[in-house]
């Protein structure tokens, strides 16, 4: 269990002597894990890659996050990683709120869906459809987490009411998977990967995060 | 006369000593196996070796005079460092290498005095060097009258007249579209791969077929990818040629067969399957060439 310290890397220091890979990056604060992104270094440059309601943002690492790198993505596909980023960015437009339908993006950063609700996500969502659109199936089994895991009072009522959505078109893909759980979704390789899978390390990796001063 | 040698020495397997006079079928074998993968290194560039195999502990030794065995030192020597073009050498080697790194088995070995069985443990599988051969890719359209399709493998050939020629290698799914044109002018998109420094040979594999007033443009296209060598422009010029496609379907499958080619870069291909990923789920030609350039890529990946 001590291991996972050392996969950890924060964007304070130079500890991470890798070049070349593409990371699950989260921003702590209290020790709550509250924003997911995606690093990817490159050419000796470390980026952030990230979706808020303030939209897409691809920039020169500038915020503190806590990150470790994606095995799935095989380092010499960096390059090609960072293409299918900034891809996105310039051609898609992304809204937020607390779904997730199993979209991704396909090569003109189109947002491929079979659901409108389907452009509406988190900074989570947004990761798990760029690895999904990159890798070419499933990353995570996202139907794993149903409307208990967004537990906010009359928040799909409200929604469905301000954005002119039917609750019924929109129930199933209420979901929410959190920071914690997508950041601790870089232990496994094996794909899709599941609740279960994360439910059976997320509190050993939040002990560790903690741990770690910034 | 002064012999220089070259030993292998089995002292121990699982912390059992092992003697000529009392060996397990497992030091047996090892030991019969490295012994071999010597003599045929020995053998192969001297026939004026002599051999010994010595009692106490299992000692097997190759003896040839110094001008003789400084080759075969320095051929090994070659293997280790992975620069060797010799077959025989490196196979051998690797029979030995496997041997030396057997959990439990205690081998020495040495070049005259020095000692080089760590060298080989640690060394990179030992395996012969690639072929030197370099050759770069060009993207042609080429036009004439075909007059002949066949082969074993399937191409067909072009007249330019003035006796030049051109044989253009493609695929069944061609020759059936092909056979309608005989005889007649036809534009194709070709990808050349031409041999660096031999520029005469040069290997030509059916792309697309094109008509002629999507030739001018098409070429426009072909020389500014063909002059991008930057990484991610040549990435990036790949996302904005289907962006700009009239005829996306036809331009996916441009693209899935021409980086179906392992000169390129392992990130153009992966950029090619991303983008026709979509599409091949609704075009079955699309998802055939795709499934081909997706084996080919599998292949470089797993080339470490």
């Amino acid at each position: 269990m001590e291991l996972f310290d050392l996969d950890i890397f924060n964007t304070l220091d130079n500890n991470c002597k890798e070049d070349n890979y593409v990371a699950i990056a989260t921003m702590r604060s209290n020790n709550q894990y509250y924003h997911s992104a995606l690093i990817i270094n490159f050419l000796g440059e470390k980026y952030e890659y990230h979706f808020d309601k303030e939209g897409i943002k691809f920039d020169k690492v500038c915020n503190i996050y806590l990150y470790k790198i994606l095995n799935v993505i095989d380092k010499r596909l960096t390059p090609s990683f960072y293409v299918h980023c900034k891809r996105i960015k310039d051609t898609s437009n992304p809204k937020y709120g607390y779904f997730y339908s199993g979209e991704y993006y396909d090569k003109n950063g189109k947002h491929f869906s079979e659901n409108p609700i389907g452009e509406h996500m988190t900074c989570v969502g947004f990761c798990i459809n760029v690895l999904k659109g990159f890798i070419g199936k499933e990353y995570i089994d996202y139907k794993d987490w149903d409307i208990d895991t967004h537990n906010v009072k009359d928040y799909l009522e409200n929604f469905a009411k301000v954005n002119k959505f039917k609750i019924s078109d929109i129930l199933k893909s209420h979901r929410r998977i959190t920071p914690l759980e997508l950041f601790t979704s870089s232990y496994f390789i094996s794909l899709p990967i599941t609740k279960y899978n994360i439910d059976s390390k997320v509190d050993d990796v939040s002990i560790h995060l903690d741990n770690i001063p910034l | 006369m002064s012999k220089d040698k070259i030993e292998i020495k089995l002292s121990q397997v699982n912390n059992k000593n092992v003697d000529l006079t009392n060996m397990s079928i497992e030091a047996l074998e090892s030991f019969l196996l490295v012994t071999n993968s010597l003599k045929e290194i020995v053998q192969s560039v001297t026939s004026k070796a002599t051999y010994s195999i010595k009692k106490g502990s299992c000692v097997a030794t190759a003896y040839a005079p110094p001008p003789q065995m400084q080759i075969v030192h320095s051929k090994i020597n070659d293997g280790i460092e992975g620069k060797s073009k010799d077959k025989l050498v490196t196979d051998n080697l690797r029979i030995i290498q496997d041997e030396l790194k057997k959990p439990g088995y205690s081998y020495k070995m040495w070049n005259n005095s020095t000692q080089i069985d760590e060298r080989i443990r640690t060394a990179n599988r030992i395996t012969k060097s690639r072929s030197r051969k370099k050759y770069k890719t060009k993207i042609e359209i080429m036009s004439g009258v075909f007059n002949q399709i066949g082969g074993n493998t399937p191409n067909y050939h072009f007249d330019f007249g003035d006796n030049k020629k051109a044989t253009i290698g493609c695929d069944t799914k061609d020759v059936s579209i092909l056979k309608d044109y005989l005889y007649k002018t036809i534009y194709c998109l070709v990808s050349k791969q031409i041999t660096i420094g031999n520029p005469n040979e040069s290997l030509n594999r059916h792309i697309a077929f094109l008509e002629k007033n999507e030739v001018d443009e098409l070429s426009n296209t072909i020389t500014q990818l063909d002059s991008v060598t930057n990484l991610i422009e040549r990435l990036e010029f790949l996302y904005a040629y289907i962006d700009n496609s009239k005829n996306k379907i036809r331009d996916v499958l441009v693209l899935t067969r021409l980086f179906n080619n392992n000169l390129y870069d392992v990130n153009e291909l992966k950029t090619v399957l991303v983008i026709s990923d979509g599409f091949a789920q609704k075009n079955e030609t699309i998802k055939h060439y795709r499934n081909e350039l997706k084996l080919t890529f599998e292949k470089m990946m797993s080339k470490v």
